[in-house]
C-alpha cells in the first residue's frame, strides 16, 4: 500500500483514501473539509488511486502494482473475474433449458420430417411411372404421421395406384375406397374406383353389375369412345350369360358406330378401338367371356396387330 | 393496435432479454473488455437487463458490443424456430413442441435489436473514431440510426414483427425453396 503527506495537516494517509485538489494532495479528512470551503464543483477534486491496492476487492499487493483493468488497479483473481464474466448459475441453467427444450421439441418433430422426406421422393417416384415406390415412400409417411388423416387418405391413393398397375383391382378397390372416404369431392378418383369396380365385378362373373357399372362410367362422358365400347363389352357379356338378344344387338349397334364415328387420321385411336371391338364381336359370336389375356392366347396372331 | 407495458412484454418474452445481455456480453468476453455488472434479468418498469462493462478501446469493438444482441438474437431465433416450421407451414398442426419452439424462438428473436443506450453508446465510438480518422466508422452511422428507429418503432410493435420475420417467415421460405 502506498501513502501521501496530506498538504494541509501534515498526516500520513492511504493514498487509496486521499484526493488531489489544485495539484496537491490531502488526506481524506482535510478532502472533505476542502470541499465545503472550496467554490469550485465537485469536479476539482480527483480521487487518488493506489496501483497496489485492488480497487474492486481492497487486496493490498504491497509493492507491486496491479494491472489495470475497466481502468483501475485490479488483482489477478478481479482481473480474472472481469474479463471472464462467469455467468451465474440460473443463466446457465436457463441456457441449458433452452438446449434441452430445442432438442425434446425438435425430436418430438422428427416425424414430421420423415414424412416430408417420404412425400417429396414419392412425387417424382409416381411421376416416372415407379407406382410401388412411389407407395412405398407415401406409406412410409403416413406411417410417420398416424393421425395425419389427409396423409392417411393419399397414401390409399397411391397404394390403390400401385394394386392396380399390378391387376390386383380388389386391393386396389379397398384402398381408393378408404382415399374416397377422406375425398369425397374427388371425381378422377371416384371414376378410377368406378373402373376397378367393374373390374372385380367382371372378375366375380357379376356380369348384370359390370353392366350397370359401364353405364355409369359411360354417364360421366358419353362421347369417349373406348368407354363406349366397354359398356358394348358388358352388353355382350350379359348376351354371352343370359341370352339377352337385346344386349346383343346394343352390343353390335355400339362397336358399329364407334368404329364409324372415329376422327380420320387418328391412327392409335382407331387401333385401340379395333382391338377391343375384336374381342367384343368374339364374345356375341361364341358367347364365350373371356379376358384379354385369355384372348390374346387364343389369337396369338392378333397380338402383333 | 394494443399498447401494452413494455415490463410485461419483457416478462412474457424473458428468454428474449436474457439472451439480448448474453449477447452483449459474450462479445464483452471475445474482445477482452471487462465486465463490472451485469444484470441478465430484472423486474423493472424501465430496464429489464444490462450489462456495464470498461472502457472500450477500439471502435470495431464498441460496434460488436453493441450489436452483439442483433447477432446473437436473431441467430438463435432462426435455429430455435427453423423445427416448428415444417408441422406448421406444411402440413398445418399446432402441436405443443412447436409452439414452445415458436415462443421461445420469436420471444428471443423480437430483443434482437440493441437498445438506445447502445446506439448512443456506438454513436461516442464512432464520433471518435471518424475524428481518428477512422472513417469505417462512418458506417456506424447508418446503423445507430437504424437501432433508433426500431426502437421508436416498438410502440407499433416493429420488434415483434422482426422476430415474426426472422422466426415464421425466413424458415418459411427456407422450407420452400428446398
Amino acid at each position: 500500500m502506498r501513502s501521501i503527506t496530506c498538504s494541509r495537516c501534515g498526516a500520513v494517509a492511504p493514498r487509496g483514501e486521499s484526493l488531489e485538489y489544485r495539484g496537491s494532495d490531502y488526506c481524506g479528512r482535510c478532502g472533505d473539509d476542502l470541499r465545503g470551503e472550496a467554490d469550485e464543483g465537485p469536479e476539482a477534486f480527483h480521487p487518488l488511486v493506489d496501483p497496489t491496492v485492488c480497487a474492486f476487492c481492497g487486496a493490498d499487493g504491497g509493492d507491486s502494482e496491479h494491472a489495470a483493468a475497466a481502468g483501475l488497479p485490479a488483482c489477478p483473481a478481479c482481473a480474472e473475474r472481469l474479463y471472464r464474466a462467469p455467468l451465474p448459475r440460473w443463466v446457465r441453467g436457463f441456457l441449458a433449458a433452452v438446449a434441452a427444450v430445442l432438442v425434446v421439441c425438435t425430436a418430438l418433430n422428427l416425424p414430421y420430417y420423415r414424412a416430408w422426406l417420404s412425400i417429396r421422393r414419392a412425387g417424382p417416384a409416381l411421376a416416372a411411372g415407379e407406382h410401388e415406390r412411389a407407395a412405398a415412400f407415401m406409406g412410409a409417411a403416413s406411417a410417420a404421421l398416424p393421425d395425419n388423416r389427409e396423409l392417411e387418405g393419399v397414401a390409399a391413393l397411391y397404394a390403390g395406384l400401385s394394386l392396380a398397375a399390378k391387376g390386383e383391382e380388389r386391393e386396389a378397390l379397398a384402398r381408393f375406397r378408404t382415399y374416397l372416404s377422406l375425398n369425397p369431392a374427388d371425381q378422377a378418383a371416384r371414376f378410377q374406383a368406378l373402373s376397378l369396380e367393374s373390374a372385380v365385378a367382371f372378375e366375380d362373373g357379376d356380369y348384370r353389375t359390370f353392366y350397370r357399372l359401364q353405364t355409369e362410367i359411360l354417364a360421366g362422358d358419353p362421347a369417349d369412345p373406348m368407354r363406349r365400347l366397354a359398356k358394348a363389352s358388358a352388353a355382350a357379356c350379359l348376351w354371352a350369360a343370359y341370352g339377352e338378344a337385346e344386349r346383343r344387338a346394343e352390343a353390335e349397334a355400339t362397336v358399329a358406330a364407334v368404329l364409324a364415328g372415329l376422327p380420320a387420321g387418328d391412327r392409335e385411336a382407331a387401333a385401340a378401338a379395333g382391338e377391343y371391338a375384336r374381342r367384343i364381336r368374339f364374345r356375341i359370336d361364341t358367347r364365350e367371356i373371356i379376358d384379354r389375356d385369355e384372348y390374346y392366347r387364343r389369337h396369338p396372331e392378333e397380338a402383333s396387330k | 393496435m394494443i399498447p401494452i407495458p413494455g415490463f410485461i412484454i419483457s416478462i412474457l418474452t424473458f428468454p428474449g432479454v436474457i439472451v439480448h445481455e448474453l449477447g452483449h456480453l459474450l462479445f464483452c468476453r471475445l474482445r477482452k473488455v471487462p465486465v463490472l455488472e451485469v444484470k441478465f434479468f430484472q423486474f423493472d418498469m424501465k430496464t429489464a437487463g444490462y450489462v456495464l462493462h470498461g472502457p472500450v478501446d477500439s471502435f470495431g469493438t464498441s460496434f460488436l458490443v453493441s450489436v452483439g444482441p442483433f447477432i446473437v438474437n436473431t441467430l438463435l431465433c432462426l435455429l430455435i424456430c427453423m423445427p416448428a416450421s415444417l408441422p406448421l407451414r406444411y402440413f398445418g398442426d399446432r402441436n405443443l413442441a412447436s409452439m414452445a419452439l415458436l415462443w421461445l424462438g420469436v420471444s428471443i428473436g423480437m430483443h434482437a435489436f440493441p437498445s438506445t443506450q447502445d446506439a448512443a453508446n456506438l454513436m461516442e465510438h464512432a464520433k471518435k473514431a471518424v475524428a481518428a480518422r477512422n472513417f469505417r466508422a462512418y458506417l456506424a452511422y447508418p446503423v445507430v440510426g437504424l437501432i433508433y428507429v426500431a426502437n421508436l418503432l416498438s410502440v407499433v410493435w416493429f420488434d415483434a414483427l422482426y422476430g415474426y420475420f426472422i422466426g415464421i417467415l425466413v424458415p418459411s421460405w427456407v422450407l420452400g425453396a428446398l
